[in-house]
């Protein structure tokens, strides 16, 4: 059951991310534009301009991030194919750089804030986790060390944009009034509160009487969080739906974790 | 040899002694080039000769290779790859050049990328050396990334130039012989300096964001010393301060590191008057700007630009400047996006390119500045240029003709926003001859790809229920224009066309000043115009409406200047957008 709920996070998070990536372009698109890296490579590569380059670019930029997105979406079925572990890995490493270049990307957007950097934890390590249980299915503690580092980094991530140590997103104070109305105080303030508890649980998850708790809260508040991009915006499932589910790994892998949890709750109560 | 050794060493000791710490300047503004950009050179590995001699015009240079700048190898940003790694830390390149009568060599820069050291000699002289220093007969080289050009002028060297015949030679150092990457890559440029580059004082900006008939700030960056002080009247006095009816120390310091930005808010100021400032500090006085501030008669009529995404692409941006220039509008609405990552090196870049809508006469254009997305700092308008700290405000321009409001797509759009909005509008709307907005966020985008601008169009209701004439866009590099539009929320297009109604709003944009161009494919049924090509708005606003031309960035050089009796006359060399519907489209006055 865990197994199957790994894959199917895998599955989704691939072709969320493989249709935006398609669909709704990338922020890879930035690292194109980077007209500082770029300009001495495209002037001796290429023996033309910047200008030139920035002028007749856009059409090749698509169409390389529309193969991206298409990679990532077919490699959603990656898990659930009867291939052997070397296969499946070497498969899923195309999807794993794309992956990693849109979080790389989105980064360099940002300014290389930490934040940005640890919030796409969850996303970009879910195909790693699977890689993991795929070739060391025994190493349970490993796995469940890794995937509570991944959802603490990411906890940790927003949690730093709620608390505004970097500056709040409009989306978070937008989603928050849409969904419940409070003013721009009030909502700043809630999402404050809302990033001290991501601090919290995102330690309170190594801390063994306090772990379940936590990671109860992850689910809850990692689902909503990802409901609430379809929440604002109910008319518009291309893109919002499809943001909703590239954020499945924000409270499913918390919930497999609690799966795990439980299973070896049941298992010490059978044993003798 | 032995003497040959001791005779360059004597050289290079003079050459230490006399050289002075350079740092390279801003980009200058580049008239043409001498040695143009890979350009074919003569280069040696590590000659035995000294750069006195292979630096003369008559130097027998037969048995050097020839080869196209830049030279050198790693990092794959190589036109002539040099085989020097593990050999030699010493590459010397030379090139002979002519100046022909009215090339002043005063006006010559150097620009160049290296990695790591260089010197620069001309005829046999020594001129400079950067990175790299000689003392007790040891040498050290600093290490040095070959990333963007930089500029070096040699307005001070002027001498050392011949009429006719010279020739530079320049030899480049690596840090070490393994070193991964070597590049020298030079061209030799005549140019002026931007203007107040050079100055304690520079990055002068004049910001609307309050009543621009009485009031203006004065924004400029302190580089060294204590903020200046604005000196300013209706009368020109030119640089003798003193003269000056009024002076005004800055009211705000902001330290934003390596920049100080010092903001002047002037007040008490007549409408429709031309003033006349410069600034001094301790030690210097700036260049005599002048600016216009706004009409309060209903009657007047001025011309105004809009457009952002200055983003990357500054050659193309810098064109663009220079276009305002010569078109001398009374303000720009810049519509966010300047930068493409809100770091202080880019604004610096910015602010120095924004210079070049300076005129020749000291003339500035008026700056009202939106907040893009890339503007990731919440303050950073607010810190550079003195707008509200939520970057969203409005002002008159002519008692009741006209009202602009800059908006902020990249907070709430509702909330305190909308409701401030909101409540404008509503006690604006009757009185008020033409209701103008612009913003970064295109409500939508007409680039696929792009996701509907769910957040600004929260204010859409707002602009048709008070009959807002005209939305400037940005963000999406492509340039369009709309038919008069209606929200429509339950369409697909979330707008409809609505013909004679006087509530409608056109809609142009999407924000072309210099950032990589997109494909203009997105059309909607009510879009009237779009194309693909770096531009701006320029708008004439009268009491019977406001035209419109859309402005293709060419060579400014080409454009002549706007005629004061014609401000809305297109000057020769000015390329204009002929798209379907023509050329000027008119938002005509509905009161």
């Amino acid at each position: 059951m865990i197994g199957v709920a790994l894959r199917l996070c895998v599955s989704i998070t691939l072709l969320a991310r493989g249709w935006l990536t398609y669909r709704w372009d990338s922020p890879i698109r930035g690292l194109c534009w980077h007209e500082e890296a770029l300009t001495p490579l495209i002037e001796a590569w290429a023996g033309v301009s910047w200008e030139y380059y920035a002028a007749h670019s856009d059409a090749a930029i698509t169409t390389g991030l529309q193969l991206g997105g298409l990679c990532l979406m077919v490699s959603a079925i990656l898990p659930w194919l009867p291939l052997g572990r070397r296969w499946l890995t070497l498969l899923a490493l195309p999807a794993m750089l794309v992956l990693g270049l849109d979080a790389w990307a989105r980064i360099v957007a940002s300014g290389y804030q930490h934040g940005s950097f640890l919030e796409k934890a969850m996303q970009c390590g879910t195909p790693w986790v699977w890689l993991l249980a795929l070739h060391r299915s025994e190493a349970t503690r490993a796995l469940s060390l890794v995937i509570r580092l991944l959802a603490a980094a990411t906890f940790i991530g927003h949690g730093l944009y709620a608390v505004g140590y970097h500056p709040v997103p409009w989306h978070y104070q937008s989603m928050t009034y849409d969904i419940t109305g409070m003013s721009t105080e009030s909502t700043l303030l809630f999402l404050r509160v809302a990033g001290y508890l991501d601090f919290a649980v995102a330690v309170a998850i190594f801390i063994r009487p306090a772990e379940r708790w936590a990671l109860g809260y992850m689910v809850l508040w990692g689902g909503a969080t990802a409901l609430a991009r379809y929440l604002s915006q109910p008319g518009s499932p291309d893109p919002w739906l499809v943001e909703t589910l590239v954020r499945t790994a924000h409270w499913l892998l918390p919930l497999i974790l609690l799966g795990c949890w439980r299973l070896k709750l049941a298992q010490s109560s059978v044993e003798p | 040899m032995h003497f040959r050794y001791i005779v360059y060493s004597c050289c290079l000791l003079l050459g230490h002694i006399a050289a002075v710490a350079v740092e390279a300047q801003a980009a200058p503004v580049e008239s043409s080039a001498i040695i143009e950009q890979q350009s074919e050179w003569q280069y040696r590995l590590a000659p035995k000769d000294s750069p006195a001699k292979y630096s003369a015009y008559a130097y027998d240079a037969s048995d050097w290779e020839s080869g196209w700048a830049g030279f050198g190898y790693g990092d794959d940003d190589d036109k002539t790859e040099v085989d020097m790694r593990g050999r030699t830390t010493r590459l010397a390149i030379r090139h002979r050049f002519e100046l022909s009568d009215g090339e002043d060599p005063a006006q010559l820069w150097l620009a160049i990328r290296y990695d790591d050291a260089f010197e620069l000699w001309i005829n046999g002289k020594r001129l400079f050396a950067k990175g790299v220093s000689h003392k007790d007969g040891k040498r050290k080289v600093d290490s040095h990334e070959a990333k963007d050009w930089e500029y070096f002028s040699l307005a001070e060297y002027a001498d050392v130039f011949t009429e006719y015949r010279n020739c530079i030679a320049i030899l480049g150092y690596n840090v070490g012989a393994g070193s991964s990457d070597f590049t020298l890559d030079p061209k030799l440029i005549l140019g002026t300096p931007a203007p107040g580059s050079q100055s304690r004082m520079n990055k002068f900006r004049v910001v609307w964001s309050a009543d621009p008939t009485t009031e203006a700030t004065i924004v400029w960056n302190q580089a060294k010393g204590k903020p200046g002080t604005v000196h300013y009247g209706t009368v020109d006095h030119l640089q003798e301060v003193a003269a000056y009816e009024s002076s005004l120390a800055p009211q705000r310091v902001v330290d934003q590191s390596p920049m100080t930005t010092c903001m002047a808010h002037l007040t008490g100021l007549q409408a429709d008057t031309e003033y006349f400032f410069c600034l001094k500090d301790e030690s210097e006085t700036s260049q005599r700007f002048k600016f216009r501030t706004a009409p309060s008669d209903p009657a007047a009529s001025f011309t105004f630009i809009a457009g952002g995404d200055s983003r990357n692409g500054r050659k193309v941006r810098v064109d663009a400047n220079r276009t305002v220039a010569k078109l001398r509008p009374l303000f720009v609405a810049f519509t966010g996006d300047m930068i493409v990552t809100d770091r202080i090196d880019k604004w610096e870049a910015w602010l120095d390119d924004w210079q070049q809508t300076i005129s020749e006469d000291g003339h500035i254009v008026p700056l009202v500045p939106h907040r893009g997305n890339h503007e990731g700092n919440p303050l950073s308008m607010y810190q550079t240029f003195g707008t509200p700290r939520d970057a969203y405000y409005a002002f008159s321009i002519g008692g009741d003709l006209f009202r602009y409001y800059a908006l902020n797509s990249e907070i709430p759009a509702n909330g305190a926003q909308g409701e401030w909005l909101d409540a404008d509008l509503k006690s604006h709307h009757d009185s008020v001859t033409h209701l103008v907005a612009g913003y970064h966020k295109p409500m939508r985008p007409h680039v696929e790809g792009k996701p509907e601008g769910s957040n600004p169009f929260r204010w859409a209701d707002s602009f048709y229920r008070y009959g807002l004439d005209l939305a400037l866009e940005s963000d999406s590099h492509v340039m369009k224009r709309t038919l008069p539009l209606r929200p429509d929320k339950d369409g697909e297009e979330g707008f409809s066309h609505a013909a004679d109604d006087s509530n409608a709003t056109v809609y142009i944009g999407e924000g072309c000043w210099g950032a990589p161009l997109r494909a203009a494919n997105d059309g909607k049924s009510w879009t009237l115009a779009k194309g693909s090509f770096n531009g701006f708005d320029w708008m004439h606003v009268t009491p019977e409406s406001i035209e419109i031309k859309t402005v293709r960035v060419g060579d400014p050089a080409q454009v002549e200047q706007v005629q004061s009796g014609a401000i809305f006359q297109t000057p020769k060399g000015l390329q204009l957008w002929e798209p379907e519907g023509g050329t000027v489209l008119v938002v005509p006055a509905d009161k």
